[in-house]
């Protein structure tokens, strides 16, 4: 079992699990929906029976603090259950990671004294599922938004939204033109239930075929001004960025570690099993270098979080993002050579084929490299982050 | 039980002057290149063929305008081409589909090794008409001579590129001659006395349809069907002949043909995707952006580098060879060399190709999603594998120990 670094400032809720507890549970999990892995990636159907255990188990309100209803891990174990469960089925994971950094985004709130308890309690008390759309908005968002009596009405399409065949709440933004202070970004949230709101099943990729990542459907939904955290102007910076990437990439980066923690182990197991000539072992030195390396990246990004008590900056946001280009990198890296140091075995249905699939995904969470790249030069010569200037 | 293959009878004119048989005089001439109508069923065929991990749909039409037969001699109905020719039409088909460019650039590699290290026998009835072989090596049977044949053991093989389109199939045999040498030969069976284990699923190159191929667990091959491999024994000297007797480097320029047309095509399809793509944050179109641009002319710099590289040393080998010059190991290491890389570049290429255009190109529909699969498969292939460029550095530096052919 890996464990993530957690920082030593870090404060504990006085949870019933220790730390070790709830990475143990997620191995145990784990082990129990690798099989269904498989076929889900096969059929390229959702991880439904995967969600059914994570609601049963209490895994969906982890991070919940035990006084507001939920299981009290800390930033670190969180990470640490998202490692253990992509290595038994990497789709199940990444989509965990959407839910959980949705409900850390709230937790920092809740304990920064802004709202969020609410929603804690729900995840809480209903063992509901957040599904997020942020990769699509950005800044600018997307779909359209249109001022009512008493709040708004949004359409739209919103994609990829992993878990979106179970969600609960989705957590989304529309782009509302119209407003009168200018090009606005209304923030808010959204029942799945709702009038309007519907679910395509669009997913077919590569990778990660089991998350669900559909299409939402938004068609004249009303949303009520209460159902709005935020409205900030398009196309610009928004200190809410700083929170949010802050919380998001540490968390989604521990589901990746997963899948190439995974196929080195299996990749390890293999060169065992076939004692061959010395370069298979400098191959898995040279894996062990890697995983090494993206391990400690991972656990600098979780350390950052200071269990949701950092302080979001562009500096801080910068450093995430960095890390997270990194990360990326070194462990496609990391399971591209545990498919070499497998052979032939590597190629075929099943195995690291499979995970190799699975862990190119990390590559299209916010922000892409080049994008990565121009945001923090930008920030580290002191230019705005959008525009350059 | 021991099954006995028998072949047609021989119908071969004597080997010092090969006469076509009356059969080959019908075949329609070889263009060297492939035609239009082909790629364009190559096109339509890709997507189908990936999904199902079924043979390229358009195998036999490959078969049928003499791609597979390019590299050998007229006298045997085959269009003569050069090294080169063969090299080129690889790296274009396999920019139409990756899967058909492998299979071509083996193919027409194992077709040559008849041409030129085929009994009369063989040579007859393989080329009465115009087919094809899927030969593997990927696994070593024990084998023993017993007078005109050689008796094998537990005769099974993985990875048989093409062998359901295939009319022979063969594998590698090991035995020990009367003076206790170790002598490794290809053993050539009609497919119709062999079993195809459909196996192949794998995460690229899925319309290869690289199969396990089964003879049985003892079966007799007759001498005649079996050649020595991989260091061709000259039955029909020449140009070819020359080029080819150390069969080593066709498996890493194939490698690389495929790889470069497989790289070349993300570049296309990057750029084609890439023209109308706008981020919501941007003004502009992704291809018209600087970061895209300078990084597709990195690209593309890189794929013309390997192809015109490659191309100057096989025409190099070439011309030795019609001069009646053999290449040395060390030339044959440096070609394999410089496979290897291409194959790694090619990679580096169609994974920067796939960054450049985002999150689109993980999705099935997108060409880069197959590309991807397919250049990875190659990335890993044994000819660019550590150990194998490490057997080339002992060539190099003159302390390699292995079989001469290998190299």
């Amino acid at each position: 079992m890996t464990m993530l670094n957690t920082s030593a400032s870090e404060t504990h809720d006085a949870g019933e699990h220790d730390q070790f507890s709830w990475a143990d549970r997620a191995a145990d999990m784990a082990a129990r929906i690798t099989t269904d892995a498989a076929a889900h990636d096969r059929s390229g159907t959702f991880v439904r029976s995967s969600f059914e255990i994570l609601r049963a188990e209490g895994f969906l309100s982890a991070p919940v603090p035990v006084d507001l209803g939920g299981g009290g891990a800390t930033f670190a174990e969180t990470a640490s259950i998202l490692t253990e469960v992509a290595k038994g089925c990497p789709a199940t994971a990444v989509t965990l990671s959407m839910h959980y950094h949705l409900v850390a985004t709230q937790l920092w709130r809740h304990r920064h004294g802004l709202p969020g308890e609410a929603v804690l309690r729900k995840v809480a008390a209903d063992h509901v599922v957040l599904v997020s759309t942020g990769a699509s908005d950005w800044l600018d968002s997307s779909g359209i938004a249109t001022r009512v009596e008493g709040g708004y009405r949004v359409s739209g399409r919103k994609s990829p939204a992993s878990g979106a065949p179970v969600g609960n709440i989705a957590s989304t933004s529309f782009a509302w033109p119209d407003s009168p202070d200018g090009p606005q970004v209304i923030h808010c949230s959204i029942p799945f239930s709702g009038d309007g709101v519907s679910v395509e099943l669009t997913w077919d990729t590569m990778g990660l075929r089991g998350t669900g990542s559909d299409t939402i459907v938004f068609d004249n939904v009303f949303v009520p001004d209460a159902a709005v955290s935020l409205v900030r102007p398009a196309g610009v910076w928004h200190p809410v960025w700083d929170i949010v990437l802050g919380v998001a990439m540490p968390t989604i980066m521990a589901a990746y570690l997963g899948i190439a923690e995974a196929a080195a182990a299996q990749a390890i197991n293999h060169a065992r099993r076939n004692p061959t000539a010395g370069h298979v072992h400098t191959q898995v030195g040279e894996l062990v270098n890697r995983l090494t390396l993206a391990r400690d990246v991972v656990a600098a990004m979780v350390a950052s979080v200071d269990d949701l008590q950092f302080t979001p900056s562009l500096q801080h946001t910068a450093e995430v993002l960095a890390r997270k280009s990194v990360a990326a990198d070194t462990l496609i890296a990391v399971v591209r050579q545990a498919m070499e140091i497998c052979g032939g075995a590597g190629f075929a249905t099943g195995g690291i084929e499979r995970l190799y699939r699975d862990v190119h995904g990390v590559l299209y969470h916010p922000l892409p490299a080049d994008r990565q790249r121009l945001f923090s030069g930008r920030i580290a010569v002191g230019a705005d982050p959008v525009t350059g200037s | 039980m021991t099954t006995t293959l028998l072949s047609a009878p021989p119908t071969a004119a004597p080997a010092s002057t090969p006469e076509p048989p009356p059969a080959m005089l019908n075949w329609p001439a070889i263009d060297r290149r492939p035609s239009p109508s082909l790629l364009a069923a190559l096109e339509a065929g890709a997507s189908l063929a990936d999904t199902s991990a079924t043979l390229v749909p358009a195998h036999d039409q490959m078969v049928a305008e003499g791609l597979f037969h390019l590299l050998v001699p007229r006298e045997l109905g085959g269009a003569g081409a050069t090294i080169t020719d063969w090299f080129d039409t690889a790296y274009e088909l396999a920019q139409v589909d990756a899967s058909a460019g492998w299979l071509m650039a083996q193919g027409a590699a194992q077709t040559a090794w008849i041409a030129v290290a085929g009994s009369d026998e063989l040579v007859a009835e393989f080329f009465a008409t115009r087919q094809t072989l899927a030969s593997t090596s990927a696994a070593v049977v024990t084998a023993e001579r017993h007078g005109d044949h050689y008796r094998l053991n537990n005769a099974r093989w993985p990875y048989a590129s093409g062998s359901p389109g295939a009319a022979y199939l063969g594998g590698l045999i090991a035995s020990v001659d009367a003076d206790g040498n170790r002598q490794t030969r290809m053993a050539v069976v009609p497919v119709a006395r062999a079993i195809i284990e459909a196996t192949w699923d794998t995460l690229g190159l899925r319309g290869t349809a690289s199969h396990h191929i089964d003879f049985g667990e003892q079966v007799d091959v007759p001498t005649a069907f079996t050649f020595t491999w991989p260091q061709l024994t000259v039955e029909r000297p020449g140009t070819l002949a020359t080029a080819v007797r150390s069969i080593g480097w066709m498996i890493s320029i194939s490698a690389a043909a495929t790889n470069l047309g497989i790289a070349r095509r993300s570049i296309d399809a990057a750029t084609t995707a890439a023209t109308d793509k706008l981020h919501r944050f941007d003004t502009v179109p992704v291809a018209q952006q600087p970061t895209f641009l300078r990084s597709v002319a990195e690209l593309h710099g890189t794929i013309h580098l390997a192809v015109a590289g490659l191309r100057a040393l096989l025409d190099d080998l070439w011309n030795d060879a019609a001069n009646g010059v053999d290449p040395s190991p060390e030339t044959r290491a440096r070609l394999r060399l410089a496979a290897a890389s291409a194959v790694m570049s090619a990679s580096g290429v169609v994974r920067t190709a796939q960054g450049l255009v985002g999150a689109d190109a993980l999705h099935r529909p997108s060409a880069l999603e197959r590309l991807v699969r397919d250049s990875q498969m190659l990335h890993h292939h044994v000819a660019v594998a550590p150990a194998t460029r490490e057997q080339l550095a002992n060539v190099l530096h003159g302390t390699y120990q292995g079989p001469p052919g290998l190299i």
